[in-house]
């Protein structure tokens, strides 16, 4: 309905709206969330009481937030949350190193592309968790062994990402690269990078995600230390509502990642459009 | 909830009334009457049309004009059931539009979007029929019937981005022509094709008239467009947007892009809804 | 028309080329693999020949009923499952808007929880066995799908959706003629994501709580120091993790060729 209105006339803005004024307008979706989520938390704390839901399996919201607040003062946690975060950022920081840098040669030559299409298709399918033995093997229960597998499962999205980045960089701003006669570092520092950035950005928040999931699920199965090993230890003293906050904190920082990233790629993505744009503009 | 036979619909090609004949009120197929719509806006609400008066006679050809930002395609919407009015009503039949009714079908502006592109020309133009419960022989026929009528018979197993703008715009009639309804609406249905597949698609227009009698309500901002369609033209103006003019088109039936538009009475009639519009605006 | 079958059907010749182009690699890399791994003696980096003789011995075909089977059949179920809930309730939250908007806090945060993390509470409430892994893989492999139906639907034409609501097109087959097509290609992106995140569930599950699957047998391979047999676990893993994406691709190929064939020509009229 917007699109059709906007076409000829379109009295701007508000004639959008179907009834309220555009300030409750803006307000209803955040009382509307607002409106859910405790009715969601209350549903499930009735239920509880009721004894509709097992506290012995299920916590209620009151056990965890009783657990929750107890975890600022528990040195296990914060060396949990500080093992599991270093376990992260180490991976993501290798993965990005490696990735980035092979994403873009293999990106560049149509050849190396399609010559490593089979390879990489095959390898990325193999999940991670696969060779939580082989690295258990290798390492033990380390920090090293987390970010192997961190590694082995989010360098993909960056690399994927960085290929098909490259791939459509503007050919015009290629040639005028060749035409200045940058030579091939410039080109990829100053054109290309950019040119891919968007991609490389959505590629780095999927990794992230990635990263943080295989960081807590290696330390659950190999038992390095971490919010994972944590979760297990909890689980093996039916701690039911220290399980449960665990895994509200582990859910918290996957949100937390996801919206930082995603805030960092909409910079990137957002400085690439004006950026595009006022390339456009000028060389009109 | 198949329709009924007794239902007047498009190709049942009944007589028309000569569209100079004073038009009373009962004898309108589609009225228009003191519709006002307005839009709540920081400081109060905005009046985009204001106690606006239509009447459509069954046959008729009748264009609405008026500046870009006129209001035009809210009126559009309100009569089509799109939006709800604030105030006033339209009236088919006999009855006041609440939601979409069943006797207007619409061609929108803009083609590419209007078709779905998963979908087959045969199946787009065959979609609201199965919503109405035709039955599939039925259905095939009115759709090969249609597509043969805006002359794409040979299109219909190619989907709607294989074919050209003008083509696509054809289907999008094509697919108004199937449902048989008492009216169509076009929302500036020729806004966003070159001006060669504009004066195709503008004879058209009037040769589906000639031959199948179909009653017409079509928005556009092209004067010259409004004048050379139009048994009536209705002149938009004015902020909120009111019926500045109503104009009857003496032209007759037989119209034809080049003799039509050299005729003084064509050229009087447009510079006339011209200079009414360009005073308006000052 | 004559372009998109062109590009379909190629010469023979030229699909021999592309094929070369493609194939040199994989075909190098298992050399220099054999070659060098050859005289192995790491204890955990065995020669492939010993891999392959392993793979042989422990999947062919005894390991393909006895643990392929078993994965391929939770695997199935849960996404299956997750399918069904994910597009279902999408449908719902993409059409009332509302009702989507005032509840996509809880979901992205639902999304957030790792369901590795929620392996300890499946084996608390549904213990050792299929329900656990089929539970656990629908619900990791839900929220893709459901979070990009909703997507999908938001994202139909605003005109798509008048012409359907000016024609009256009831709501059921606006639903299957409207709805479920227009947002296709992202729910069929959502189910390619859950498909790669089942196949790590499934694994996952079986190594931490099962007594059949592939991820199993890695496991015990592992366990009992049987290196060669946990390589050719991780080997098949590999296969059988193209195979089902292969499969998938063919599915969305079929679902979304009018997408295709449209951007296709799109670009085509472009250049």
């Amino acid at each position: 309905m917007l699109v059709a209105e906007g076409r000829d006339h379109a009295p701007p803005g508000p004639s959008r709206s179907r009834s309220a004024g555009r300030r409750r307008e803006a307000l209803r979706p955040a009382a509307d969330k607002v409106v859910a989520v405790a009715a969601v938390i209350a549903a499930w704390q009735l239920a509880s009481w009721a004894g509709v839901i097992d506290t012995r399996s299920i916590a209620s919201p009151a056990q965890i937030v009783g657990e929750l607040v107890s975890f600022p003062g528990d040195p296990a946690f914060w060396s949990a949350l500080g093992a599991t975060l270093q376990g992260w950022a180490i991976g993501l920081v290798l993965s990005v190193a490696i990735a980035l840098p092979v994403g873009l040669a293999l990106g560049s030559s149509e050849i190396a592309y399609r010559s490593c299409r089979f390879t990489i298709d095959f390898l990325r399918t193999i999940p991670p968790v696969a060779l939580v033995p082989l690295a258990l093997l290798i390492y033990g229960a380390t920090l090293e062994m987390k970010v192997v597998l961190v590694v082995l499962g989010a360098c993909w999205p960056v690399l994927l990402q960085t290929m098909s980045g490259v791939h459509q960089v503007d050919p015009v701003s290629r040639e005028t690269a060749r035409s200045y006669r940058l030579d091939r570092a410039r080109t990829i520092v100053w054109v290309v990078v950019p040119g891919a950035s968007p991609f490389i950005a959505t590629g780095v928040r999927i990794a992230a995600t990635m990263a943080l999931i295989l960081t807590i699920g290696s330390e659950l199965i190999g038992g390095a230390p971490g919010l994972g090993q944590q979760i297990g230890l909890a689980e093996v003293a039916t701690d039911v509502s220290r399980m449960y906050a665990l895994i509200v904190v582990c859910a918290a920082l996957g949100v937390l990642v996801n919206a930082v990233l995603a805030r960092a790629e909409g910079r990137v993505m957002s400085w690439h459009v004006s950026q595009t744009m006022r390339t456009r503009a000028h060389s009109a | 909830m198949a329709e009924s036979a007794t239902t007047p619909a498009v190709a049942a090609r009944r007589p028309a009334e000569p569209p100079d004949t004073a038009g009373e009120r009962h004898s309108a197929l589609l009225s228009v009457q003191r519709l006002t719509k307005s839009y709540p806006v920081p400081e109060g609400r905005r009046t985009v049309v204001e106690d606006l008066d239509l009447d459509v006679r069954p046959g008729e050809i009748v264009t609405i004009v008026g500046p870009s930002g006129a209001g035009k395609t809210t009126l559009l919407r309100c009569i089509a059931g799109l939006l709800p009015a604030s105030s006033g009503q339209v009236v088919i039949g006999g009855r006041p539009v609440t939601g979409p009714p069943e006797q207007l079908a619409v061609v929108f502006q803009d083609y590419s979007r209007s078709l779905m592109p998963w979908l087959s020309v045969r199946h787009n133009v065959e979609l609201p029929l199965r919503g109405k419960n035709v039955p599939r022989d039925e259905r095939r026929r009115r759709v090969t019937d249609a597509l043969a009528d805006v002359g794409l018979g040979h299109t219909a197993e190619q989907h709607p981005w294989q074919l050209s703008g003008g083509m696509q715009q054809r289907v999008a009639i094509a697919r108004a022509l199937a449902y048989r309804p008492q009216a169509m609406l076009m929302d500036e249905p020729f806004a966003s094709v070159d001006a060669q597949t504009r004066a195709d698609l503008e004879d058209l227009v009037l040769d589906l008239r000639q031959r199948l009698d179909i009653t017409i309500l079509l928005v556009t901002h092209d004067i010259d467009e409004a004048v050379y369609l139009g048994d009536t033209v209705v002149v938009l103006g004015g902020r909120p947007t009111r019926v500045r003019e109503r104009l009857t088109v003496p032209l007759g039936r037989d119209r034809d892009q080049a003799t039509t538009k050299a005729l003084p009475e064509f050229v009087r009639l447009r510079t006339h809804i011209l200079t009414g519009i360009r005073e308006g605006a000052s | 028309m004559a372009r998109l079958a062109d590009d379909a059907h190629p010469s023979p010749l030229r699909m021999i080329g592309r094929l070369g182009v493609e194939a040199w690699l994989p075909v190098a890399l298992f050399v220099a693999w054999w070659v060098a791994s050859d005289s192995s003696q790491s204890l955990y980096f065995p020669s492939l020949q010993t891999i392959v003789e392993a793979f042989g011995r422990t999947w062919l075909p005894a390991g393909i009923t006895e643990h392929v089977l078993p994965s391929l059949g939770n695997l199935a179920a849960g996404f299956a499952i997750a399918s069904a809930l994910g597009v279902g309730l999408g449908l719902v939250l993409g059409l009332v808007r509302r009702l989507g908007a005032a509840l996509s806090p809880i979901l992205e945060f639902m999304r957030a929880v790792p369901a590795v993390a929620l392996l300890p509470l499946g084996l608390l409430l549904l213990g050792i066995g299929s329900s656990m892994k089929i539970a656990l893989i629908a619900y990791a492999a839900f929220w893709p799908i459901l979070l990009t139906t909703v997507d999908g639907v938001r994202g139909i034409d605003a005109t798509v959706q008048d012409v359907a609501r000016s024609y009256r097109v009831p709501l059921r087959l606006r639903l299957t003629s409207v709805v479920l097509p227009g947002a296709a290609p992202q729910i069929m992106t959502g189910m390619r994501t859950s498909l790669s995140i089942g196949i790590t569930v499934i694994v996952f599950s079986e190594m931490a709580g099962s007594t059949e699957g592939i991820g199993y047998a890695i496991l015990q391979a592992q366990r009992g120091f049987r290196i060669a047999e946990m390589w050719a676990g991780m080997l098949a893993l590999g296969i059988i993790g193209y195979l089902l994406n292969i499969a998938f691709r063919g599915l969305e190929h079929r679902v979304l060729r009018w997408n295709r064939a449209m951007h296709h020509t799109m670009l085509a009229a472009r250049s």
